[in-house]
């Protein structure tokens, strides 16, 4: 058929025309990010099913890049050598994995879940033999997507959780290698992705959320956008580095958090997003570990650290904080000793 | 208001086509107009499609529903529910649905305040949101604090974490009708408060409604209408699980029932004594024991399951001395599946509706006090 003519198109606009009336008659239309939001979940509730490789068929883009795993410095830190010979598939090593959704929340074209994986230990795990010990372990995660698909996704979960539940250390690799995964993703200065978010400003209040919690991510916030004293939150829910703290604690080191152990952090904002009550920040940590952290010697190495954070507010109220570090990446980068968590002192 | 323009906007564009089509073919000198017209109307078309995506009714009712429970426990409700519940919304069961009876018409309910200030700082954890049909289904848990009089129960300055349930039913993006249910009996553990004696001495559990049928027949209602999907192979388990009669080659073995992560009237089951739990077990309180179903349905790898315990109370439940009352008692349950195989098994009941029914002692679970 020939489409070239003016009268033959029209006869098809008309005809697509008529089909989408007829479509939008059968379903519903809803903005990107809620579609997006419907994708992701979809794809997060079969994540640990024997359905996975059909979803991530249907779901991900041919070019989907994974820019970082749940288990990333495990799996980098077994990457290349015998731990990794002996390390099972995660559907092996632990075979009644479950994913609970906590939060799902999307802005533009990014998703950000979290969640906690429960299951046993069951399988060598990339190098560590079964334990049998239960888990029940922070996570979460983000995805780009294009067109209703996943391009992108990044991943974290929580490793140093995971093996102080089993109770094993990270296992030495036979070529002494000891090292954090690299890390991806560009990030800028939390005043940069201030100036950025104000040279295009909104009037919601999910906006304005966005930009208290920018601001307390920034060096130089601007005046009257974040409480003179005290914390801008009513209530923290779960700290970065709580791990390490923990320990600590125990240790009588509760007191060498991360400002002390790098005084020149500098936080560095890779994603934020807004959407509804909540908010996302997508950092990393970084600076020069010049004193101890949490007991762990100063090696004087320089640290970049994954962290992510989920806001909630009430209005304009910042009702809760909940932060989640990379904390075993942060003791590989460190140099610390991977008994760390289960020194004999800290058992004292 | 986003689907009626939407739908509006697409039968304008429909309409203005043919018109513009009938108006090319009847004059041929209005023939660029009706062009300059379309292509306006095709750029606007092109623009909605750009920023919105086609999804099915229960996609639909899944974001509103959890756009609705964001809100939920927010100074934003009242403007989120103006926006998403019917004119004619219905709310069959409240969370609180038992103390809420228990306190109304008496000096309980005068002394009783708001929720939101009952229990301060309360937020909603969501980690279950399943959509079929015209229901969706969530699962939820309640936190925060107790800081000021529930339901006639002053403050104890608790932190309490529960959980609920909640099914609604949408018609045209808007919710219709809704069903809550709270962890009451959890609720009173946790600020460690019986439920507390009205002047007048009225015992008496919040009323039941919903029409329900038994297993048998709501299975037979399934197999009327047989699909060929996993979730409905993964339904007819779950149902026939609450059969009677359940057909052979449906239930696998009960090993293969799936790991318990909740049992259903757990409140009452850990408040028994080892020596009541032993004497007097769950299952040997109701002989005549039936299970009738109210609501299920499936979504992707979960089955949701919305019945009621009914039974006559012969024989004493771990303790409990035996009345002979009748019980209709709600549970709800969420399975979760790994492909066909029934992976999980999480069931939530109305314990204090339970206890209440029974004629209980309300110092059930506080016997040291």
């Amino acid at each position: 058929m020939n489409f070239s003519s003016r009268g033959s198109r029209s006869v098809l606009f008309i005809g697509m025309l008529v089909l989408s009336g007829w479509q939008v008659a059968q379903a519903q239309l809803v903005t990107e990010p809620d579609y997006n939001k419907l994708i992701v979940m979809r794809y997060m509730e079969e994540l640990s099913t024997v359905r996975h490789s059909a979803i991530a068929a249907e779901l991900l883009s041919p070019s989907y890049r994974e820019i970082r795993s749940e288990f990333q410095n495990m799996s980098f830190h077994a990457e290349n050598s015998e731990l990794a010979e002996l390390a099972k598939p995660m559907r092996l090593a632990i075979p009644d994995r479950r994913d609970v959704v906590n939060l799902v929340m999307a802005e533009g074209d990014m998703v950000a879940v979290r969640y906690r994986i429960q299951g046993t230990h069951r399988g060598n795990f990339y190098g560590i033999p079964a334990t049998d010990k239960s888990i029940n372990i922070d996570a979460a995660a983000l995805f780009w997507l294009a067109d209703g698909i996943i391009t992108d996704a990044w991943f974290m979960a929580d490793e140093a959780g995971f093996l102080r539940a089993i109770g094993q250390p990270l296992p030495a690799r036979k070529d002494g290698k000891w090292e954090a995964a690299p890390i991806n993703l560009p990030a800028v200065s939390g005043d940069e992705f201030f100036t950025g978010l104000m040279s295009s400003p909104e009037t919601s209040q999910s906006f304005q959320n966005k930009l208290m919690v920018n601001a307390y991510k920034s060096k130089n916030p601007p005046p009257g956008m974040l409480p003179e004293t005290g914390s801008a939150w009513q209530r923290i829910v779960r700290h970065g580095f709580s791990h390490l703290a923990e320990v600590g604690e125990r240790l009588g080191a509760g007191t060498q958090n991360t400002p002390y152990a790098f005084p020149d952090r500098l936080d560095v904002v890779s994603n934020m997003m807004a959407e509804g009550k909540r908010v996302m920040i997508h950092f990393r940590v970084t600076g020069t570990n010049s004193k101890s952290l949490h007991g762990i010697p100063a090696l004087g190495r320089s640290a970049d650290v994954w962290e992510i954070a989920f806001a909630e507010f009430d209005g304009a109220t910042w009702q809760d904080i909940w932060f989640f570090g990379d904390e075993l990446g942060m003791l590989l980068q460190l140099g610390g000793p991977q008994d760390f968590w289960f020194s004999s002192s800290a058992d004292q | 208001m986003k689907i009626n323009i939407s739908k509006n906007f697409y039968l304008t564009l429909t309409l203005l086509g043919i018109t513009s089509l009938i108006a090319g073919c009847s004059d041929s000198r209005d023939q660029g107009v009706a062009h300059e017209d379309m292509s306006a109307v095709h750029e606007e078309m092109t623009a909605a499609m750009d920023t919105h995506y086609p999804v099915s009714e229960q996609e639909y009712n899944k974001l509103q529903v959890w756009k609705y429970m964001e809100a939920y426990s927010t100074s934003e409700h009242e403007s989120v529910a103006a926006e998403l519940q019917a004119p004619d919304y219905e709310r069959i069961r409240s969370e609180f649905h038992n103390m809420r009876h228990h306190a109304l018409e008496s000096e309980l309910m005068d002394s009783a305040q708001p929720l939101s200030t009952a229990i301060h700082t309360r937020r909603d954890l969501v980690d279950v949101v399943m959509a079929e049909g015209d229901m969706v289904a969530v699962r939820y848990r309640i936190q925060g604090v107790h800081q000021g009089n529930l339901y006639g129960i002053p403050a104890t300055g608790n932190a309490i974490d529960i959980d609920s349930a909640a099914i609604f039913w949408m018609a045209d993006g808007k919710i219709t009708k809704s069903w809550f249910m709270a962890d009451e009996a959890a609720l009173l553990r946790q600020i460690d408060q019986p439920l507390p004696q009205r002047e007048d001495g009225r015992w008496e559990a919040g009323p039941v409604y919903l029409p329900v049928t038994t297993g048998d027949e709501y299975l037979a209602g399934l197999l009327a209408n047989p699909q060929d999907s996993q979730p409905y192979r993964n339904k007819l388990m779950i149902n026939a699980y609450k059969s009677e009669n359940p057909p052979e080659g449906i239930l696998p073995p009960p090993e293969d029932y799936g790991t318990g992560t909740r049992r259903g009237f757990a409140n009452i089951t850990d408040g028994a004594t080892p020596e009541n739990a032993a004497q007097y077990p769950f299952g040997g309180a109701f002989p005549d024991r039936v299970d009738m179903t109210a609501a299920l349905m499936a979504d992707g790898k979960w089955v949701m399951v919305l019945f009621r315990l009914t039974a006559t109370n012969t024989q004493s439940l771990l303790g409990i001395p035996a009345l002979g009352n009748e019980v209709s008692a709600y549970e709800i349950g969420f399975m979760e599946f790994d492909g066909a195989d029934w992976a999980y098994r999480w069931f939530f009941g109305d314990d204090l509706g339970m206890l209440m029914q029974l004629g209980g002692s309300m110092d059930y679970w506080f016997p040291g006090d």
